[in-house]
């Protein structure tokens, strides 16, 4: 059995619901869980009833929760970098540094480091006191890119640290040659150099992510009985099959809600589908999401087994 | 010993020794004379080996922290929190990538020199 | 004769050191209350980083130093011995070494910048144009020349070729041990030495006799190949083992031509005035002795050269005499060398096919007789493969970077067309068509004009440059220094002036027209028609430069 489950999908689609269900269901059934919601609109704790922080909760026995801080996540990651400039570039006046980061909490790609280290830190801090680890995730926007952030800046870092390892030999080189040189005092062995070091340390973070992500997780897709959404799906599908990350299942939710005419594209017949019918009486309290039959998707996620193992 | 056979080099030599012949503080001086001249002339070997090297390294580290911190200034680039954390670690490119910015406004006179066009 | 020759040039070097270079740094350039030099305020460990002035000098020379101040004292020998002589001492001191030494010193007070900044800002920004300009026509004149240069070296004597292949494997190889091993630079270097030793050997066992055309193609692919490698792997080992040659050379001639005591009398004191030099034609020695001797003399390279680098790594602007000036007359006394090795020992070596030979052939023979002669430990047929594997690897070299430097200079001057004709900017700014551009017109050129012919309009070029820098150096001690010694620079700036630009005219009136003296010869038609316009289109350039310097100069004394 995979030890992450990951829902992803619109907003509206019911992704918080059924993640809830799930992860109340596999709890049930004797597994320790922990669910997390990553998304910034934090409806998890309504639907369990439990008011929800940045730590674990107990929801019921074999059942925790949490809601994830992306602001303060972003925070604290802008912190460490920035007491570390700070500590650099002290003389230089870092009076407006502050500012500065302000602006750097918007520019892309800090929202979905973010989600990246708190997924990490629940990942290392966290999930070894639970069997499983069921994240509700953001709008597919953010999503698709924090799970893509691996494997894209894999490339930059492989290039990168061979830009590095380049200069780090080529001042080697001359120094060797001519001790005189100015490029002498910043000529150290490739395990001394901190930026060589750090790209390092980045890459290893990474590939850890991109593993757990690409073997360790089941990516469950949730849309809803309509052309748009499974367009969406597709969508998605295409996205994941890029950055190597495998679609595990797609939960059809609300089904009922309408009449129209909708069909699975013959492209994500591959995917195991499962059904979830709308629910008139909508949800009120944590007994209602028992109303949410998730047994042929909890069976679906039991019978897996991490890439590797049988 | 005929002065002018002994050529350029040795008119240092000529002008130590006295006509009593060369006397021990004047060896001294001398031998320091020609040991610093070797010295000269082993750096100067030296940056003549490594120049262009050099010089290719200054682009290599200057192409560097381009990639890296570019998208600060609208270039292509690692994601931005990759740019920070390696940002305080970067001190001697960012001295370069400055210096090589205002080398390229004014390239010529370096290039001729490092490229020994003549 | 040739050592009192030899002596004298010393001695007035020394001279002329002491009392003319010295007042100009004390009076002119007041250096000792001058500001403190780039190096130490900008200091920054990257390109300004202080040197001391006896490093900075032998980087400097060994910088300047290249086939130039061979090839043309070796043709200057047609006027007899005593011009080109007289041009190669006081030309040098009067103008030459002021030329290096101003343009570095100006340089140190625009904090490094280099002579064409500066001349932006004496003269004005059509000046800086036209340095771009001068430059591109340089690197295509200088391949052409060059380019000839060697291919008849080749030709001539066919030990070279294989010489000077197996010298670039040994260079390779040197190279990977210095860089890539913990050998080192003394490990490497005697590894490099002794292979050169063995390519020597090998290519001596080794001649070749092929045509002239075959080696043109050969240098064509050489150059374009050649240019785009990487520098470490064999421009850079390569450039330095060369350095040995010359270290060498300047050795083993500087201590052979002072114990020669030869008569100089191989070629006469004077000949003609208007000797037949260039293209056959008679030439007048005012004003073409600047087309002649050009490096040696005065080289309009040595200023950008020096306001490159070295001006950025002067400890202190007062060390800029030692390095500017006394580099150049350095590089006076080897094509002092030249000239004493030709008029004393050509007859031993060449009898009366002396002036028959081609100037380099003329320098190559001459140069190891005398070696050899004096120092009967170094054989004859020795030095001369040694003297012709020197001058062409220092061609060679140039060959390959100015392939590099025009490239830049091309796309730099295609930069406008990139708004109004982007098809035009996409084409000239792909390196392979500026690097083929170069090599191919140079080459060209080369084939059918022949570098008695092409020398001329490289050094003419070369001159119009130094002229620029003269002129803006004049402006600049008239508006920044002290204008009570201006003449001193203003004078020799304008006789400069006056002599490079008739030299052009008579070029472009007697010269070019005998490219068209047979019009059925395609080849010949074109390649005069190609120099006659770079030519003609450089006159142009240089007169527009003097209205921009004229309207500066009449100009009340800017604000600092």
């Amino acid at each position: 059995m995979l030890s992450n489950a990951f829902f992803l999908g619109k907003g509206g689609v019911g992704k918080t619901t059924l993640s809830a269900a799930f992860a109340l269901d596999l709890a049930r059934s004797g597994k320790r869980v922990l669910i997390a919601s990553l998304d910034p609109a934090h409806n998890l704790g309504d639907v369990y009833g439990v008011a929800l922080g940045d730590r674990p909760t107990g929801v019921e026995r074999g059942l925790d929760a949490l809601e994830v801080d992306l602001g303060a996540w972003v925070d604290r990651y802008l912190e460490e970098s920035r007491s570390e400039l700070k500590a650099t570039y002290a003389y230089a006046g870092t009076l407006n540094l502050d500012r500065f980061f302000d602006i750097m909490k918007y520019s892309p790609g800090t929202e979905e480091y973010a989600v990246l280290w708190a997924i990490e830190h629940i990942h290392c801090e966290l999930s070894a006191e639970y069997d499983v680890v069921v994240f509700d995730t953001p709008p597919t926007a953010l999503s698709l890119r924090f799970l893509a952030m691996p494997a894209i800046s894999r490339l930059w870092i492989a290039e990168l640290s061979k830009l590095r390892e380049r200069i780090l030999e080529k001042r080697q080189s001359i120094t060797r040659i001519n001790p005189a040189s100015p490029v002498a005092s910043s000529c150290v062995d490739k395990a001394d150099d901190k930026v060589y070091g750090r790209l390092g340390a980045i890459r290893e973070r990474l590939a850890g992510l991109q593993g757990l992500f690409g073997k360790e997780s089941y990516v469950a897709v949730v849309i809803n009985p309509d052309q748009l959404s499974v367009s969406e799906a597709l969508r998605i599908k295409e996205e994941l099959d890029r950055i190597e990350v495998p679609l595990s299942g797609l939960c059809v939710n609300k089904r009922g809600v309408s009449a129209a005419e909708w069909s699975l594209d013959s492209r994500l017949s591959e995917t195991p589908a499962f059904d979830f019918d709308f629910l008139p009486g909508g949800l009120r309290d944590r007994e209602d999401l028992r109303t949410i039959d998730c047994g042929s998707l909890v069976a679906d996620f039991m019978a897996t087994a991490p890439e590797g193992t049988l | 010993m005929d002065s002018f056979g002994k050529g350029f080099a040795a008119k240092p030599f000529l002008f130590l020794c006295g006509p009593g012949g060369p006397r021990e503080k004047d060896m001294g001086g001398f031998t320091d004379g020609i040991r610093a001249a070797l010295g000269v002339i082993r750096q100067v070997n030296r940056e003549r080996a490594t120049e262009m090297i050099e010089f290719e390294l200054k682009e290599l580290e200057n192409i560097f922290t381009l990639l890296v911190i570019g998208g600060f200034v609208g270039m292509p680039a690692p994601p931005t929190p990759i740019a920070i954390e390696l940002l305080p670690l970067l001190e001697r490119e960012l001295s370069i990538m400055l210096s090589r910015s205002d080398f390229a406004q004014d390239p010529l006179g370096a290039l001729m020199g490092i490229l020994q066009v003549d | 004769m040739t050592t009192m020759i030899a002596l004298f040039a010393l001695a007035l070097y020394l001279v002329f050191y002491f009392t003319f270079g010295k007042t100009l740094r004390d009076k002119l350039l007041k250096s000792d209350k001058a500001p403190a030099a780039p190096s130490e305020r900008l200091s920054d460990g990257v390109d300004y980083v202080p040197t001391s002035k006896y490093v900075l000098f032998g980087h400097h020379f060994a910088s300047i130093a290249g086939a130039g101040p061979i090839t043309g004292p070796a043709m200057a020998v047609a006027w007899g011995w005593l011009p080109g002589l007289l041009w190669i001492w006081f030309g040098n001191i009067f103008l030459g070494a002021i030329h290096d030494y101003l343009a570095l010193a100006a340089s140190v007070r625009y904090d490094g910048r280099s002579v064409q900044f500066v001349a932006q800002d004496m003269i004005g920004k059509k000046a800086g144009k036209t340095f771009s300009w001068f430059i591109l026509f340089l690197c295509i004149l200088v391949v052409a020349a060059f380019g000839d240069i060697v291919a008849g070296q080749f030709a001539a004597d066919g030990r070279v070729f294989f010489s000077f292949v197996f010298f670039c494997v040994a260079a390779l190889i040197a190279g990977f041990f210095m860089y890539k091993t913990k050998l080192g630079l003394g490990g490497g270097t005697i590894i490099g030495i002794a292979l050169v030793v063995v390519a020597f050997i090998a290519g001596n066992a080794l001649p070749v006799k092929w045509t002239k055309d075959v080696y043109f193609l050969i240098i064509l692919v050489y150059i374009i190949l050649a240019s785009t490698l990487p520098v470490n792997l064999l421009l850079q080992p390569r450039d330095y083992l060369s350095s040995y040659f010359l270290y060498f050379g300047l050795l083993a001639g500087g201590v052979a031509a002072l114990i020669s005591f030869a008569p100089l009398d191989a070629v006469p004191v004077f000949t003609s005035f208007s000797a037949k030099l260039i293209a056959g034609q008679p030439t007048p020695l005012w004003p073409a002795i600047p087309l002649i001797i050009a490096c040696g003399a005065l080289s309009g390279f040595h200023s950008l050269v020096a306001s490159g680098t070295s001006s950025k790594q002067l400890r202190k602007e007062s060390d800029a005499l030692f390095v500017g000036y006394g580099a150049m007359l350095v590089e006076g006394f080897l094509s002092t060398l030249v000239i004493i090795s030709i008029a004393g020992f050509g007859g031993y070596a060449l009898g009366d096919k002396l002036m028959a030979t081609p100037a380099l052939g003329r320098f190559v023979q001459s140069f190891a007789k005398m070696v050899s002669m004096n120092l009967p430990f170094l054989p004859f047929n020795f030095m001369t493969l040694f003297a012709a594997v020197w001058v062409s690897t220092f061609a060679l070299t140039t060959l390959d970077t100015t392939n590099r430097l025009g490239r830049y200079i091309i796309q730099e001057m295609a930069l406008p067309l990139k708004d109004k004709n982007a098809g035009a900017y996409k084409f000239f700014g792909n390196k392979w068509v500026a690097s083929i551009v170069i090599a191919f017109v140079g080459l060209f050129l080369a084939r059918s004009g022949g570098y008695s012919v092409l020398w001329p309009a490289f050094s003419g070029a070369n001159q119009l440059l130094a002229s620029v820098v003269m002129l803006t150096v004049a402006v600049w001690v008239k508006k920044r220094l002290d204008p009570k010694y201006t003449m001193t620079v203003l004078v020799p700036a304008v006789i400069l002036w006056v002599t490079v630009t008739a030299a052009l005219v008579w070029y472009e009136i007697v010269i070019v027209p005998t490219f068209f003296k047979d019009m059925s010869k395609t080849m010949n038609v074109i390649t005069g028609g190609t120099v006659g316009a770079i030519n003609l289109f450089m006159l142009i350039l240089n007169f527009i430069m003097i209205a921009g310097f004229l309207k500066n100069w009449s100009e009340k004394k800017a604000a600092a």
